[in-house]
């Protein structure tokens, strides 16, 4: 039962140039809210600040005003209540040839936020653990003792996702974490996502630039446009009956063959 | 194991072998008889020098000598750039600013003048003295390359994953960062004991290395002095020389195959890797045609 | 219109490592004049390597087995018109002695490299052999003729291209480096007038000739690759994932530009990309590739509506429609929710 609160958050970065500086406001009074059973969208293009926001909520970047509330408190930034805050809020990476390091097996990343949030877990409980997690995320438990570059793109994200689900959190920030697979096993890994969001009763924050998948995949979706929030309704209300320009516009970009042949002539596949 | 690999082992092991053994074998160095500059013969394995002093045991020495060089500057470079580097770059902010700026000043130091100055300042150096001089007239270019790794590798997504797990810095930086600044760290290490070996064989050979101990510079140096090659006595000279870059080579060639293990691109691109492919001659040249 | 520009047939490419891997098997197909031919397909299905062995520019391990890839030529007509006339040799004219030292000259080169190093000035007088009438089987031009077939008949803008630019010497440079080497008669102020008409056929201002790769966005900087592909009228284009790096937005710009130039100039588009909705979209025929086969090639509207490959229905159900009801997604949530 975890709800995460954003309100009136502003990032701004400091760009040198020279002697002069000038600021870039990444992200402009952003305000929303994160459920637990529930996935929101946060769309929109490279730049409009939506991976900035990812940054904010776990907290790898402090904003430069406005305040996050984690289930109506303000989150701490130290000491405990930021060990609490890193087990309730988890994170799904968009590379993942890049999210796991290279150096240790799947079982390290797994046991990891294992034992920093379950130090009282056993070696025999820790081992049972990542067992069950890369079942959940539909593993071989065999693969535990291998390397990320033995794994397929779409398993190490498997990993990355079980590695997210390893302290048990509440939210679930998944940034693009689609867009670097194959498109064969794009729903394939998804669908995982949105079961674990079921079975675990997870808010997830799912960033993407996808129309097609964050209409189908979420509850509600916000549309960002240069650090702001420009649209913000449920997902099928957003993306069928658009009402700002710039939601609009992307609708149109984004390729539809039904424009071309229209819906009713596809056949069930 | 690559073949680059195994030559330089091949060369360097035995190298290192005769400097840890050979001076427990050999009769003292410095021992003079009135044999002088004989050659290579049954008495003196290779030959003695104008005082008499046996060629191979001061061979034997030196090379312990030129070793002990190697090892200390390898070490304090390691420490040096490592923690300048790697600890600077990780910690960011003001820390990275300072340490960025020291290994700045260090580099813009020009080493050999330097170390010059201060071997000419002290009549009497140990061996000790003048690896410390190399050492830090010489960290701070293996600093930065450490210092540019670890700026990128501290931004990868598997490092912000382990800090949004909840991992302590210094374990972040312990076990996901350094293993993979291994292969860097071995070949920067690699580097400078190049550096300091023929550094130290440099400075000895102006007459400004250690004082009475034996490397394979001063071995030159006194053969220079006693005009071995006017005076054909190769067996001077030649032994000292040829190890000197025999062992540089050989660290050269292990360096190359930690170039390979570092960066997978220049594996493919080896003969040894294009003797894998099942290519005829003139299914090479066709492609090479086509393709230029 | 349906006479083809180009015809592959029985086309293998193997990578002669150990084990070999035959990346692309026995591919054969023809592409009519001035259409659209999406290849679609996942990562490491070949698509890549096949567009590579067609120009041949497949690096080793990489050869071309067995198969070919013929070039028809246009239709007189067509030639005067599309080409500029210092480039029409008459049939007649034998090919000109060429120089084996000039093989060495730089020339063209993989995708990575900046386009100035296109071909080799050397180049210019030996088109005669491959712009006369007829039909040429690209397996079988030496090393020049190669060269100088390149980007006349047939010009590739490639994945990241627009990072291929080189970003020390002006557009304007690296564009007239073009017709510096393929028509090195024309002249001073026409080559200037070419290149900024070129610009500006793709939406980008000529004013911008001025500026350097830098400067521009990377829309702009694909724009100006198309704009360069262009440059000689080429009767096919081939491109690899042209807008991947692309922003949806900027994408549709870019593919509109490439739909309308078709219209205009009538070239013959090979687009490969694995992004199959836009491939519905904007494609004439659509060829669908696994492990290297092409197991599925129709138009548009029967890959879509009709596929026949269990392949093709696997690849279609992995997007979801964007307004249309069917999510080929079952989602708990969703469902409850409706």
């Amino acid at each position: 039962m975890t709800r995460l609160e954003v309100r009136g958050l502003v990032k701004e970065y400091r760009l040198r140039d020279g002697f002069r500086s000038t600021r870039l406001r990444a992200v402009d009074d952003v305000g929303f809210s994160l459920d637990h059973g529930r996935t929101v969208a946060l769309v929109g293009q490279s730049g409009s600040g939506k991976s900035t926001i990812a940054r904010l909520l776990l907290q790898l970047e402090r904003p430069t005003a406005g305040e996050i509330l984690l289930d109506g408190r303000p989150v701490a930034r130290r000491g405990a209540g930021l060990t609490r805050y890193r087990r309730l809020v988890q994170m799904v990476f968009q590379d993942p040839f890049a999210s796991l390091n290279p150096h240790h097996d799947v079982a390290h990343h797994l046991a990891r936020p294992l034992r920093l949030h379950h130090p009282d877990l056993s070696r025999a409980d820790i081992d049972a653990r990542i067992r069950h997690l890369l079942e959940r995320v539909q593993l071989d438990p065999g693969l535990a003792g291998r390397r990320p570059h033995e794994l397929s793109g779409g398993q190490r994200q498997r990993v990355a996702i079980a590695r997210a689900l390893a302290p048990s959190p509440g939210i679930l920030i998944a940034d693009e974490p689609v867009s670097m697979l194959d498109v064969s096993i794009r729903l394939g890994v998804l669908n995982l996502l949105a079961d674990l969001q079921r079975e675990e009763d997870l808010g997830v924050l799912y960033i993407t630039h996808d129309l097609a998948t964050a209409r189908h995949f979420s509850d509600d979706i916000l549309v960002m446009y240069r650090g702001r929030i420009v649209e913000h309704g449920p997902a099928d209300e957003v993306i069928l009956n658009p009402k700002h320009e710039y939601t609009r516009l992307l609708a149109d970009a984004t390729p539809n063959p039904e424009r071309r042949f229209g819906e009713e002539s596809r056949t069930p596949g | 194991m690559t073949g680059k690999l195994t030559a330089g082992l091949a060369i360097a092991v035995p190298i290192v072998l005769f400097g840890l053994l050979g001076p427990l074998l050999v009769q003292d160095p410095s021992r003079v008889d009135d044999i002088g500059l004989s050659a290579p013969g049954a008495g003196h394995l290779l030959g003695t020098t104008q005082t008499g002093q046996d060629v191979f045991a001061q061979l034997a020495y030196s090379t312990r000598g030129s070793l002990i060089v190697g090892a200390v500057v390898g070490v304090l470079t390691l420490l040096l750039s490592g923690f300048f580097g790697i600890v600077g770059a990780y910690a960011g902010g003001w820390l990275d600013e300072t340490f960025s700026l020291v290994i700045n000043v260090m580099l813009v130091i020009p080493g050999l003048p330097v170390v010059i100055v201060i071997s000419a300042y002290m009549p009497d150096r140990s061996l000790l003295l003048v690896s410390v001089v190399l050492a830090i007239t010489s960290w701070a270019g293996s600093a930065r390359v450490l210092r540019g790794s670890t700026l990128s590798l501290r931004s990868r997504d598997y490092v912000l994953a382990s800090r949004v797990a909840g991992e302590k810095r210094w374990r972040i930086l312990l076990v996901e960062i350094l293993p993979n600044l291994v292969p860097l760290l071995a070949s920067q290490v690699v580097f400078a004991v190049i550096f300091a070996i023929l550094g130290e064989a440099g400075l000895s050979y102006l007459g400004l290395g250690a004082s009475g101990t034996f490397t394979w510079g001063t071995m030159l140096y006194y053969a220079q002095n006693g005009l071995a090659l006017r005076l054909g006595a190769w067996w001077w000279f030649v032994p000292p020389g040829l190890l000197l870059a025999l062992f540089g080579a050989a660290l050269a060639l292990i360096n190359f195959s930690i170039d390979e293990i570092i960066n997978p691109r220049l594996r493919s691109q080896t003969r040894a890797a294009r003797r894998g492919w099942r290519m005829s001659r003139e299914q090479l040249r066709k492609a090479k045609e086509a393709t230029l | 219109m349906s006479r083809p520009v180009l015809t592959v047939e029985n086309f293998s490419v193997d990578y002669l490592v150990d084990p070999v891997v035959h990346a692309v098997r026995d591919v054969s197909f023809t592409l009519r004049r001035g259409e659209i031919l999406g290849l679609a397909g996942e990562s490491g299905c070949g698509k890549s390597t096949l567009a590579y062995g067609i120009v041949r520019l497949l690096k080793p391990p990489a050869a071309i087995v067995s198969g070919r890839a013929v070039f028809h030529a246009p239709s007189a007509a067509a030639l005067s018109s599309g080409v500029s006339p210092s480039s029409v040799v008459p049939p007649s004219v034998a090919p000109p002695s060429v120089s084996p030292s000039s093989v060495s000259a730089p020339s063209v080169s993989p995708p990575s490299a900046s386009p100035s190093s296109v071909a080799p000035p050397s180049a210019s007088p030996s088109s005669g052999s491959v712009s006369s009438g007829g039909d040429v089987d690209w397996g079988r031009l030496g090393a020049e003729e190669l060269r100088a077939a390149r980007w006349d008949r047939i010009s590739m803008v490639f994945q990241g291209a627009m990072n291929s630019l080189n970003p020390v010497i002006s557009i304007r440079d690296q564009f007239e480096d073009i017709f510096l080497t393929h028509r090195p008669r024309m002249s001073r102020g026409e080559r200037r007038q070419r290149c900024g008409d070129l610009l500006e056929r793709v939406g980008v201002d000529r004013t911008r000739l001025r500026s350097y790769p830098h400067e521009l966005s990377g829309g702009m900087r694909q724009r100006v690759m198309i704009a360069m592909a262009m440059a000689l009228e080429p009767p096919i284009m081939i491109m690899d994932e042209p807008t991947t790096a692309l922003d949806v937005v900027v994408q549709r710009d870019i593919l509109r530009e490439i739909s309308r130039l078709r219209d205009e100039l009538g070239f013959a588009v090979i687009l490969i990309t694995h992004d199959l909705p836009l491939l519905l979209e904007i494609s004439d025929r659509i060829a669908v590739m696994r492990h290297g086969e092409i197991v599925e090639l129709g138009d548009a509207a029967q890959i879509y509506t009709t596929p026949r490959h269990q392949y093709t229905r696997r690849l279609l159900a992995s997007f979801p429609s964007l307004t249309g009801s069917r999510g080929a997604f079952v989602r708990g949530a969703t469902l409850e929710a409706s």
